[in-house]
């Protein structure tokens, strides 16, 4: 009964705040009212990260409790609440919330970031070693040129790739593909948005 | 007042040290070092959204209603609760049904800016783009002035340009239509289309690949720089 009563709500709910929000994009008079609307959804985006981070934490308060990799678990939450009181008492922009901001997360994020630069030359390789395919090797001889490409090497310049090859690549055949990936991935939002506003995908749980 | 230079940088130097590590494969201090980043970064975006979302926009008014100087009118008050209370309806088994028509209305508007975002911002560019892709003025002016290799240029660029586009559109197609009672395929243009769009795929994966490797190891020179001149700091050395 619940489930009966609960259903056709939550659709109706979903096509037509979304129906008006994308009606109101189209027809003009009605900004205020979809400014309400977009309100409403930030609160409830906010709230929603809320609640995420609400269920970290108490995942992680459970491990401790259970005693299973406690450690970890309590670094993250001292962390987690440390960072969270003082951000919240003195400013996201404030004295100590920009100190953890570069010396704790901008540090790591950076080397994060350059070990990328190691993995990715070993999956480069490994892809040498598996995928001995005419698509494989397009994508290695064209990596190859880029990177011959880029700039000098060793002082040396190879101006036939840098000047001529690498910005054919780049800016006819690489552009023309990405622009009908960039299409394609485009119909595919506009199709799962428009299933989501005739209500034949509910993800929200109805 | 913020903590002691040496100290920051010292604190920065280690975690940098400990996230490159990850290259040799993982180790309990890693481990330490990525939960104290995912707490610090959970705590730092926590406290953004209840600073800049939830205490202007909920907390605040409900505050200046109860002491007696609006900022709202009631109803909208009453919505902006009715919500959020919705929503938190969820963190309970029982009543988490409750908090369906809240994240409906989530669902609904993100899909709707999903797809007037999706038409305006990059369909009708993109199209557009590809459509003026014949440089026609200097075709004109090449043309004119009698450069005929140019102009030839011109117009191989803009037709590879298209077929770039148009083949790998068409490797995402699957459409097909059955022939009595063989298996459905796609017509032949199609099928060659596709087969096309495969490489040119590949190149363009190969240059955002290019792309990124190239970012990764402008980051890799920045950190090195930055170890080096950190020790530098601590030895007392120039």
């Amino acid at each position: 009964m619940t489930r009966r009563f609960s259903l056709p709500i939550a659709a109706a709910v979903a096509v037509l705040g979304g129906g008006f929000v994308l009606v109101s994009l189209l027809m003009p008079g009605l900004e205020e009212m979809r400014s309400r609307v977009l309100n409403w959804a930030v609160l409830l985006a906010a709230l929603a990260l809320l609640l995420g981070l609400a269920n970290l934490f108490q995942v992680h308060w459970q491990k401790i409790r259970e005693g299973n990799q406690r450690l970890y678990s309590t670094v993250l939450l001292i962390a987690m609440l440390a960072t969270f009181g003082i951000t919240l008492w003195e400013g996201s922009r404030a004295g100590i919330p920009m100190w953890i901001f570069s010396h704790i997360q901008l540090p790591i994020e950076t080397s994060l970031m350059a070990g990328l630069a190691a993995s990715l030359t070993l999956a480069a390789a490994r892809l040498v070693q598996r995928r001995n395919t005419p698509l494989g090797y397009t994508f290695l001889v064209t990596l190859f040129i880029l990177l011959l490409g880029s700039g000098p090497l060793f002082g040396q310049e190879i101006p036939f790739l840098t000047q001529r090859v690498a910005p054919i690549i780049n800016n006819f055949l690489a552009t023309g593909a990405m622009r009908g990936l960039l299409i394609g991935v485009a119909l595919g939002s506009m199709l799962t948005g428009l299933r989501v506003l005739i209500g034949a995908d509910r993800p929200y749980g109805g | 007042m913020a903590p002691d230079l040496n100290f920051g940088l010292v604190l920065a130097a280690v975690l940098s040290l400990l996230a490159l590590s990850y290259v040799f494969g993982e180790h309990p201090l890693l481990r330490v070092m990525l939960y104290l980043f995912i707490g610090v970064s959970a705590g730092y975006a926590a406290a953004v959204v209840v600073q800049d979302v939830l205490l202007p926009q909920l907390v605040f008014p409900v505050l200046d209603e109860l002491f007696g100087t609006p900022t709202l009118d009631l109803g909208e008050l009453g919505i902006r609760m009715a919500l959020a209370l919705l929503l938190l309806a969820k963190l309970f088994p029982k009543t988490a049904r409750l908090g369906n028509p809240a994240t409906a209305l989530l669902a609904g508007v993100g899909a709707a800016l999903a797809v007037a975002g999706a038409a305006q911002g990059t369909i009708l560019p993109q199209v557009a783009a590809t459509r003026n892709i014949f440089d026609v003025t200097t075709l004109q002016l090449a043309l004119q002035g009698g450069y005929y290799l140019d102009a030839i240029e011109v117009i191989f660029s803009g037709l590879l340009l298209v077929l770039a586009s148009v083949s790998t559109l068409a490797y995402f197609h699957f459409g097909a239509t059955s022939r009595g009672k063989q298996e459905p395929q796609r017509s032949l243009l199609v099928d060659s289309l596709a087969w096309l769009g495969s490489f040119f795929i590949a190149i363009a994966l190969a240059a955002l690949f290019h792309g990124v490797l190239l970012a990764a190891l402008a980051a890799l020179v920045e950190r090195l720089d930055f170890l080096q001149s950190t020790l530098r700091l601590l030895l007392g050395m120039p």
